[in-house]
């Protein structure tokens, strides 16, 4: 089993065994007030992904290529509006029937809701922006500086916990893989600590 | 009461991700550690490495039938005459050889050399009647000077040996590499050679400091109207936005020459990638084919971006190879550009690699790259126009200036082809 289809599995894994823990009714927790200093702590939120895109290189100007990821992340949350975020991608690059190139990133960037607190279904839309460094083996350079922009909507599953997020996500390279990537984004979000 | 068991249960989780993450940490790591054993090499381990090799090529290698002076029988027969030697140098050499009668580029057993490898700032090659200067910075040492020793040992021993251990598709490209390496020892070592110029010799000694192994990214020319691009391989993604970048600037000229003389090889993808800016439908696609014969996928270029579309040669040499000998293929298949030079050094086979002992590697071939006839080019791609350098030519300097009009016949010949059109 090679390392991306090990991480694959890892993903789904933590999906589903987050999921489970965050179906499990919270009964016997006494209720009681909070003391100042815990709402400090964010709201912190875990979750996977899987990502597809179209890659438009700059030089071709052309979509010739496919890149698609699948991703692990960490959210921490201050304010509706204010979220700083986290993760982890593996995946690759496929040109067509000639071959493909694996590929992994590190993001980081921050996330905000795109609408005042409400119950109604667009409460979940979400604004999402950050930068990533793409890591490509067969280059030269072999890391690549990007930014990621991202607008989409979250469904809650089961309460205030679990989300179905589903989005489109943009994606610009910079340097001698100079691209912009558009494509959708379908995950799970899972709040820890609500 | 606080709520231990919520603290508890996120504790938990923390701690089964971290298990998860080591465990796929240490898979990957599995995955290239030598299969066979450490230095110094034991019956054992020399038997393990002697078992994966043939159980590898009884099973994969793909052109026992194609080719007449390879036999498996005597492969074998010669892989189990080796073990016993006093030495691993011994031993590991003497596989080197068994491995190389295979006659398979993508087949090889390379060893890392113990310490790093360096070269004079002098270029060689083979010509029917000797090992030539082609290229020199150095002053004693002239462009169609003949090597006659090196380090007290006639060429032809020193060429001789080396060949032996030189892995290629076609016996030409073997005698190209092994030209081109003659000179190669530990880095910074000197080297004395004695060099015949005309009717008269003389001892040089050249000291090893350059690397050998610098494969620059695309380079682009204009000689006038004519554009040139050299592409020195296809393993690097990037060097695929460099050439569109280079072609962009040039889809203005009435003619362009691609450069793939030496070009290695590399990945298909990137191969399409740029045959995709020189064609402007989607051809046929080619299969590849498995140890079974069984059709895995097919595959070919996709037109892309701004094509270029005044004509364009394509110069190739001896070891122009595996997804270098493809583009070429393709080219000249579909009328995409005229092939100048030498016959490319074949290749058809992608190839898989297996780490042996610590810095032992065993590449095979393990697919067969068809066309839609099911045809193979393994021994290689004839040129439409032939170009072959004499004695004469190196010494007036025709090989002496790469890529270059005035000091590369190459180049001079394709810019005049595409005047003339």
């Amino acid at each position: 089993m090679n390392s991306s289809s090990t991480f694959i599995s890892m993903v789904l894994a933590l999906v589903m065994a987050l999921a489970v823990l965050a179906m499990t009714p919270r009964t016997g927790w006494a209720q009681e007030t909070t003391p100042e200093w815990q709402e400090l702590i964010p709201m912190v939120s875990v979750r996977a992904a899987a990502t597809l895109t179209r890659y438009r290189a700059r030089a071709c100007g052309c979509f010739d290529r496919t890149l698609w990821y699948t991703e692990v992340g960490l959210g921490a949350r201050w304010h509706r509006f204010l979220e700083l975020e986290g993760e982890h991608r593996r995946g690759g690059i496929n040109v067509s029937s000639s071959g493909h190139v694996m590929t992994s990133a590190w993001a980081v960037g921050l996330r905000s809701a795109l609408t005042p607190p409400t119950q109604r279904w667009w409460g979940g839309f979400f604004g999402r922006a950050g930068v990533v460094r793409l890591t490509v083996p067969a280059t030269r350079q072999r890391n690549f500086m990007g930014l990621y922009f991202g607008a989409g909507l979250g469904l809650p599953l089961f309460g205030e916990r679990v989300f179905l997020e589903q989005e489109v996500p943009l994606g610009v390279g910079f340097a001698e893989l100079s691209h912009i990537t558009i494509g959708l984004r379908v995950g799970l979000r899972v709040v820890i600590n609500p | 009461m606080k709520a231990p068991a919520r603290r508890g249960r996120r504790h938990n989780l923390v701690g089964r991700l971290f298990v998860l993450l080591a465990a796929a940490s240490a898979l990957v790591a599995c995955e290239n550690a030598p299969i066979c054993g450490d230095f110094p090499l034991t019956p054992q381990v020399r038997a393990c490495m002697l078992d994966e090799i043939e159980e590898r090529v009884d099973r994969y290698y793909p052109f026992e039938a194609d080719k007449e002076d390879v036999d498996l029988e005597e492969f074998r027969e010669r892989l189990r005459s080796l073990g016993d030697e006093e030495s691993d140098s011994e031993f590991l050499a003497g596989l080197q050889r068994t491995v190389v009668t295979l006659r398979d580029g993508h087949t090889r057993l390379t060893v890392q050399a113990p310490l790093p490898q360096g070269s004079p700032l002098v270029a060689t090659i083979n010509l029917p009647d000797g090992i030539y200067i082609t290229a020199s910075t150095e002053e004693n040492v002239l462009p169609g000077d003949q090597l006659i020793e090196i380090d007290g040992r006639g060429v032809d021993q020193v060429f001789g040996e080396l060949l032996a251990v030189t892995h290629a598709s076609t016996m030409e490209g073997r005698r190209r590499i092994a030209a081109r390496r003659i000179l190669v020892g530990p880095r910074n070592r000197t080297v004395t050679v004695i060099v015949a110029r005309g009717i008269t010799q003389h001892r040089v000694v050249l000291r090893r400091f350059s690397p050998i192994s610098v494969i620059g990214p695309p380079l682009q020319r204009r000689f006038g109207d004519i554009g040139y691009i050299s592409l020195s391989t296809f393993a690097l993604l990037d060097d695929v936005e460099t050439f569109d970048r280079h072609l962009n600037e040039l889809l203005d000229t009435t003619g362009l020459i691609l450069d793939l003389r030496g070009n290695g090889g590399g990945h298909l993808h990137n191969a399409d990638l740029i045959l995709g800016r020189l064609m402007g439908i989607e051809p046929e696609r080619f299969a590849m084919l498995d140890e079974t014969g069984q059709t895995r996928f097919r595959f070919g270029p996709s037109p892309r971006g701004s094509r270029y579309k005044a004509p364009i040669v394509v110069l190739c040499d001896h070891q122009t190879y595996s997804a270098a000998n493809y583009f070429v293929q393709r080219a000249g298949l579909h009328g995409v550009a005229t092939i100048m030079g030498e016959r490319t050094g074949g290749g058809a086979a992608p190839t898989r690699a297996v780490t042996l002992a610590p810095g032992v590697h065993f590449n095979y071939a393990f697919r067969v790259i068809v066309d839609p006839e099911g045809e193979h080019t393994e021994e290689g791609v004839a040129p439409d126009i032939s170009i072959n350098l004499s004695p004469a030519d190196l010494v007036a300097g025709r090989a002496a200036r790469r890529g270059r009009v005035e000091g590369d016949e190459f180049v001079a010949r394709a810019v005049q082809f595409l005047e003339g059109r």
